[in-house]
């Protein structure tokens, strides 16, 4: 009996020391992370424009929000946006259009409920921010933010793959990134691609405290590292861009710090560490921002220029992240008008596009071309 | 079928040791395994459950088939000091992960979890402590989480989640407290 008892026990030790070594590759520390440099300075070969060409894209149903957009590659630009009754309803999808230089397709759904329950097999209630990313010449990533019980802070990110620019999508995935139940991370703006073929992707918790947090994901779509980012209190929906191979930079969301204000956080290792979110000179009424760099090397923001209600929606432009000139005023209304979620990215044309949500009926576009945002921003600063 | 049977079986698990738990008599383990299978608009109560709680941990699901088998752990079964370690250590590490760290300005400890060399090491020490004075327990949990780790068969690639789960925390603040020392009472005839 005595001798039973011992063997059992050299057995288990013998069982934790394989477990051990079988787990030592997972245990290796990761490289550190380094950002594909932005593409160096090219000719704009789209013909230049006097004025903004603005398009209503077509909406399959009554409320459109939360638009992201991407380079399809071939020279098309895709956009995808949650379409529904309303905000939050189980009638909601995610659709996708592309756009030709000429006209939308009609949004075709490629999210709904049904096929989140059908492919994650568990109970599934809303469904919300789409973020588009084309990694190679062919394939798309999708994600988005799903929620199986309670409010937007209860969401979870999800992903999925298109192998043929958003024709056919393989089944959605949960991504597992918080331990409380996997709840309260969202997304808003897509990711930075890094050298070892993995992406970094800004997103944020709001459940209990509102902070940003950088994902960073391995080639095959996997969560490997994930960090809280400090400073100001109440900021979400982070933003970025890479400046070079390390340095970087991200703009959030007030969602109630108290300053009403557009807060910037900086990298100098490749998303490794961030610096404490400060706050700029850029109001913010609690509404979500946009930034791109341009492939001049000056940043681009869309965002909502006032400290209350979304009835207006600008750009400015800035060479360091810090200052920024106002330069365009896209929308101007009134109280209860809404302009807001936008959308940033130019084409390997030069040319600009800004995509938002118009009034929750349906997404604008509007697009520009290097030469007309200097005009315009000759213009803004011969104004008084 | 058999991805389906995969996912929903710990929630069937769960939901058999609670109504165990509540019941007190052992036919509650079936009752609760057939309950899972209940559809509920469409699916079943199981995947009603794994949209609230997710997927379990490792340890939580070795604890619920030691608990099926009737072989329980004496340490959660009847003391109350693991379950109150394990417990407190839960809700300080969630309230850390969920804002607390950034507010406090430190680490978020959920981060070790990904490239978890520091959290084995720290681990290994104490189970290998605990298995030395002959409780292999602990021990036997821990390289079962590993090998799941190591396979990749859980649907969280941060180790904490195969450590720990929200369920797992409750479950052992209420053993800690079911099991809490009591003073003897005098005799009555």
């Amino acid at each position: 009996m005595m001798d039973f008892a011992r063997a059992r026990r050299s057995l288990s030790l013998a069982a934790f020391l394989l477990a051990l070594a079988a787990v030592g590759s997972r245990l290796q520390a990761l490289q550190p992370p380094q950002f594909v440099p932005p593409p160096a300075p090219g000719g704009v070969t789209a013909a230049e424009l006097a004025t903004p060409v603005i398009h209503d894209l077509p909406n399959p149903a009554a409320s459109a929000h939360s638009v992201s957009l991407v380079d399809l590659g071939d020279g098309r630009l895709g956009a995808a946006w949650f379409a529904g009754s309303k905000e939050g309803a189980s009638d909601v999808s995610i659709v996708f259009s592309s756009f030709n230089g000429r006209q939308w397709t009609p949004p075709a759904p490629i999210v709904s409920n049904e096929k989140v329950e059908a492919d994650e097999k568990r109970v599934n209630r809303k469904i919300g921010n789409p973020v588009l990313w084309r990694e190679s010449p062919q394939r798309l990533h999708l994600w988005f933010v799903t929620v199986s019980y309670g409010g937007w802070a209860g969401s979870s990110l999800n992903h999925q793959i298109s192998h043929d620019l958003g024709e056919h999508w393989e089944s959605a995935e949960k991504l597992v990134t918080s331990p409380f139940l996997n709840i309260s991370t969202l997304l808003r703006s897509p990711p930075l691609q890094l050298t070892d073929g993995g992406f970094a992707l800004p997103v944020y918790h709001e459940f209990i405290a509102k902070h940003p947090e950088w994902l960073r994901l391995d080639a095959s779509g996997r969560v490997v590292d994930k960090q809280a980012l400090g400073g100001a209190r109440r900021q979400i929906q982070p933003t970025a861009v890479a400046l070079d191979a390390e340095h970087g930079l991200l703009l959030t969301r007030d969602a109630g710090s108290g300053q009403h204000a557009v807060h910037l956080s900086r990298t100098a290792d490749g998303g490794q560490s961030w610096s404490p979110l400060t706050g700029l000179d850029l109001p913010n009424p609690d509404a979500s921002v946009a930034m791109t760099r341009l492939h001049d090397g000056r940043l681009l923001l869309a965002y909502n220029p006032i400290n209350g209600g979304r009835h207006q929606l600008a750009l400015a432009l800035s060479t360091d992240g810090a200052r920024w000139t106002p330069i365009h005023l896209l929308e101007s209304g009134q109280g209860e008008d809404e302009f807001s979620y936008p959308a940033v990215l130019q084409m390997p044309d030069g040319r600009i596009h800004v995509a938002y949500t118009w009034q929750r009926q349906h997404i604008r576009q509007q697009i520009f071309t290097p030469g007309l945002l200097d005009r315009l921003t000759a213009k803004a600063e011969k104004a008084p | 079928m058999s991805g389906a049977l995969a996912v929903y079986l710990p929630q069937a698990l769960l939901l058999g040791w609670l109504l165990r738990q509540l019941s007190g008599r052992r036919p509650a383990w079936l009752f609760g395994l057939l309950l899972a299978a209940v559809p509920i608009s469409g699916l079943p109560l199981a995947a009603h459950l794994r949209g609230l709680l997710g997927d379990p941990s490792a340890t939580t699901l070795q604890l619920l088939l030691l608990a099926l088998f009737s072989h329980s752990p004496a340490s959660f079964a009847r003391s109350w000091r693991a379950p109150l370690l394990i417990g407190l250590a839960g809700l300080s590490f969630y309230a850390l992960a969920l804002g607390g760290a950034p507010l406090l300005g430190i680490a978020d400890p959920y981060r070790l979890g990904y490239q978890p060399q520091l959290l084995v090491a720290a681990l290994t020490v104490p189970v290998l402590y605990l298995w030395w004075r002959g409780q292999p327990l602990w021990l036997g949990l821990f390289t079962v989480d590993l090998l799941v780790f190591a396979a990749d068969w859980h649907s969280s690639p941060n180790f904490w989640d195969l450590l720990i789960d929200p369920p797992l925390v409750i479950a052992c603040l209420v053993l800690a407290w079911r099991n809490r020392p009591r003073r003897a009472r005098p005799y009555e005839a």
